[in-house]
């Protein structure tokens, strides 16, 4: 059911807007937009007054709820070991948009940003040590100071000759032009790490061999003195900022407290933005402003008291005019509410529209229960489902709710097809314990055709349903005539088919229903043509339209195609999970229920989101086709938006977003 | 045995049409999770939030594989290979051998297809992650060809007896 809105328009003192807007959020029914107004008026408005331009502020907010974010992520990564997260923590809307409430929280996210920082710095300067420690440790045999570039007779030469080089060639080279004192100090796969001194009259001669080989000369960087001291200093200082970066770790980890508090000032800097973006359809003067808005028209008096009892405000409550598009809220009972999520994915009702939900889920419940059609696989995604929304106290109207809501819902009518088909995780009963559990129906591997009929009739009969929807929505607008051509016509011919193929003595009676129908749609499809032959003609043409109600009738066979594919699987699992031995030894047990337990949870999820899909797929192309035109715009109220909090919103009505 | 014997035989054809149907379906069903898989992880290293909903549109070309072993294992179990005793004509082999194109060839191309769309599925909700379902409808869309094919094996191999 589309729940009717009332429009509202808040005058009011710009003084108390921003209180007026905490207690719009407190309420959580009203969506704010700008009042309507004709271009005309506009132009005039626009002379005395203006829009707000919230922008410069939401940008400044967004870097605050960065900086927050950034801390909330480092202490979570900090978190100290074993210590679970506690549940979401309860609180009081008003105390939740005091910002008394945050006192000296920011401080907090400041010194989680600092250690966050500090940290990083320590880090990469431990990375940087690190470095400098690897590229020297080779060096250190060298037991000359690293500054020394020779004395008065000798130069020394510290470097690297590549692997590619033939060492041996270069030694031997070096020995021959004599004078030269060649240390050796390390050599790794890479290159060999060596120390040359030599006489400077000779100093040519080994810088050319030093180029013919490839020589790279050691750069230290800016250290002096012994390379083995120098590595020494380098390991103190790593050990230095180990420890450092070890305490910087553990404090992180004591302020983990610090993340529960952070959190609840995220939420309430985001609500603070949320406000600010519903500012921009706020018209005002320097003393006043007006705004416009919609809520549920139920509680639109309660609304109005509301405000005006706490603020000096006039809200006029005005029924939307005829033909206008109103945002779009969704009111269903508990067992249809869970389907509607179905209908959000696919478009909203216009909200001049009809709901579909209400004849949309029976068929979604009934043919989700056939494609999966295993009892035992339906008694477990009830039960995890059912489980799921007691443990995370989902709340009402969030998209996580309705889905599991709806797989508890299609799990149920999974265990009345499984068995009514008889499959419980497949055959399993019958593998492994040696006794088979009769179907209530039959089974349908024994006799697709016949669950395959059982198809298509339950397709058409979802079909016929949605033409039936049809003709209700052109009876609601007042096109009657349109109802009977368009469908009843069309009823004729199917009655008429009906009779004719099981009609018995009956059957040269459908011959003439069916005739009777297809005359009067011959008559009338082409009712929109100007000319006559034109009139006749589409409306002949429009009876090819029989093939496509037999192809959307054909595309129910999955119907039948994907609850075998189930049951087959499972029996694929259960055969090879016995192969082993069965009962037959421990291990052969073992092995036995390991591949049980994993095929069965693999085939239960495949199938699973097999039969959400098509469906899904029935509903939006087969059944919505008929009737349904989407395209309405969702109700989206200004209230809190929560992500770390739980509060208890003051509810007035409806249960959308 | 003659060459000309062993491709007369029932059993020969039968094992052959059983692993045609999983060779490729499965094949088919490889490439489009591929596809699928390579648009996936493109779109997790910009938003690793989406990953589940990606997972989502990546499995769906898995299922022709699935169809392709569903109807091996009809095969197996029809000639009797799974209880050890073997018993099929020659006729009967071929005929199951042709039960099998159905789901081994739409299997094969719908898979491949389907891995696209579920690629181009996977662009839908970089952008718009609310509208998964739409990405999902399109991908189905593909796999109904796949659903006719096996439900076309699935009933000749129903419809044959096999009595050796």
């Amino acid at each position: 059911m589309i729940v009717k809105m009332s429009k509202l328009s808040i005058v009011g003192l710009m003084d108390e807007r921003s209180a007026i807007v905490r207690r719009l959020m407190k309420l959580g029914v009203v969506q704010l937009c700008e009042i309507s107004m004709t271009d005309e008026q506009r132009e005039q408005i626009l002379q005395m007054s203006q829009f707000d331009n919230a922008a410069k502020r939401i940008a400044q907010i967004d870097e605050e709820l960065r900086k927050i974010q950034s801390s909330i992520d480092f202490l979570t990564q900090h978190a100290p070991k074993g210590k679970a997260k506690p549940s979401k923590r309860e609180i009081t809307f008003d105390s939740f948009v005091n910002p008394e409430t945050y006192k000296g929280v920011w401080e907090k996210v400041f010194e989680a940003n600092r250690l966050q920082k500090t940290l990083a710095a320590k880090k990469s300067e431990l990375g940087s040590l690190i470095n400098d420690h690897d590229a020297l440790i080779l060096w250190k045999k060298l037991e000359l100071p690293v500054e020394l570039k020779g004395t008065a007779s000798t130069e020394i030469i510290n470097g690297t000759v590549p692997p590619s080089a033939d060492i041996d060639l270069f030694l031997k080279a070096l020995d021959e032009i004599g004078c030269v004192f060649i240390n050796i100090i390390a050599s790794d796969s890479n290159q060999s790490y060596v120390s040359l001194i030599f006489h400077k009259s000779v100093s040519d001669k080994v810088n050319e061999q030093l180029r013919l080989v490839g020589f790279t000369r050691a750069n230290f960087g800016e250290i002096s003195g012994l390379v083995a001291e120098n590595i020494k200093n380098l390991d103190n200082r790593i050990s230095q900022i180990r420890q450092d970066i070890a305490d910087i770790s553990e404090q992180s980890e004591q302020r983990y407290n610090d993340l529960y508090e952070i959190e609840g000032l995220y939420d309430y800097i985001f609500n603070m933005r949320e406000r600010r973006v519903v500012r921009e359809n706020f018209l005002k003067t320097d003393k006043a402003f007006v705004v416009g808005g919609w809520t549920p028209a139920d509680v639109a008096q309660k609304v109005k008291k509301e405000i005006e009892g706490d603020f000096t405000v006039f809200v006029d409550i005005t029924q939307p005019e005829a033909g206008e598009e109103t945002p779009v809220l969704l009111k269903n009972n508990r067992f249809i509410y869970p389907f509607e999520i179905i209908t959000d994915m696919y478009s909203l009702p216009s909200s001049s529209g009809v709901d579909p939900n209400f004849v949309m889920a029976p068929f979604y419940w009934f043919f989700f229960g056939i494609m999966l059609s295993d009892g035992g696989y339906g008694a477990l995604l009830s039960l995890l489902c059912g489980f799921a929304v007691w443990k995370l106290k989902t709340e009402k109207g969030s998209i996580l709710d309705k889905m599991l809501k709806m797989l508890f819902f299609c799990g149920i009518s999974t265990v009345i097809w499984g068995a009514a088909f008889g499959g419980w995780f497949g055959d399993l009963s019958l593998v492994v314990f040696g006794r088979e559990i009769a179907p209530l129906w039959f089974n349908p591997a024994g006799d697709p055709m016949k669950l395959m009929i059982w198809a298509f009739i339950f397709g058409a009969f979802q079909l016929i349903v949605g033409m039936a929807m049809n003709a209700y929505i052109l009876i609601r607008n007042g096109k009657w005539l349109d109802a009977v051509f368009d469908i009843g016509f069309w009823y004729v011919v199917f009655a008429g088919l009906v009779i004719m193929f099981f009609g018995g003595d009956l059957s040269y009676m459908g011959k003439y229903i069916a005739a009777a129908g297809g005359i009067g749609l011959i008559l009338t499809q082409g009712r929109s043509e100007k000319h006559i032959v034109k009139k006749f003609l589409s409306g002949a043409l429009s009876l090819y339209n029989i093939t496509g109600f037999m192809s959307d009738v054909l595309s129910y066979s999955r119907l039948l195609a994907l609850g075998l594919a189930t049951g087959v699987i499972a029996q694929v699992i259960n055969q090879v999970a016995v192969l082993p031995g069965g009962f037959g030894s421990i291990v052969s047990t073992i092995i036995m229920f390991v591949i049980l337990t994993g095929g069965h949870i693999f085939n239960m999820a495949i199938n699973t989101l097999g039969a959400y899909v098509h469906s899904s797929r029935l509903q939006y192309v087969e059944f919505f086709g008929k009737f349904y035109e989407g395209g309405g715009k969702a109700f989206a109220p200004i209230r809190a938006k929560v992500k770390y909090l739980r509060i208890k919103p003051l509810q007035l009505g409806g249960n959308n977003q | 045995m003659t060459f000309t014997e062993i491709i007369t035989n029932g059993t020969f054809l039968a094992v052959l049409g059983a692993s045609i149907a999983v060779v490729f379906a499965g094949m088919g069903s490889a490439k489009g999770v591929g596809i699928a898989g390579e648009a996936a992880s493109g779109l997790i290293s910009e938003e690793p939030d989406r990953f589940g909903q990606a997972l989502i549109l990546q499995a769906l070309p898995g299922t022709q594989g699935i169809y392709g072993l569903l109807i091996a294992f009809m095969i197996l179990n029809k000639i009797g290979l799974l209880s050890g005793n073997i018993a099929v004509s020659s006729l009967e082999g071929a005929a199951l051998l042709g039960a099998a194109l159905p789901i081994a060839v739409v299997g094969y191309f719908s898979a491949i297809a389907q891995g696209r769309v579920s690629a181009s599925a996977i662009g839908i909700i970089a952008k718009k992650p609310e509208e998964l379902a739409k990405g999902i409808t399109f991908a189905a869309m593909v796999e109904t060809f796949a659903i006719l094919a096996l439900l076309a094996s699935l009933l000749i191999i129903n419809g044959l007896t096999v009595v050796g």
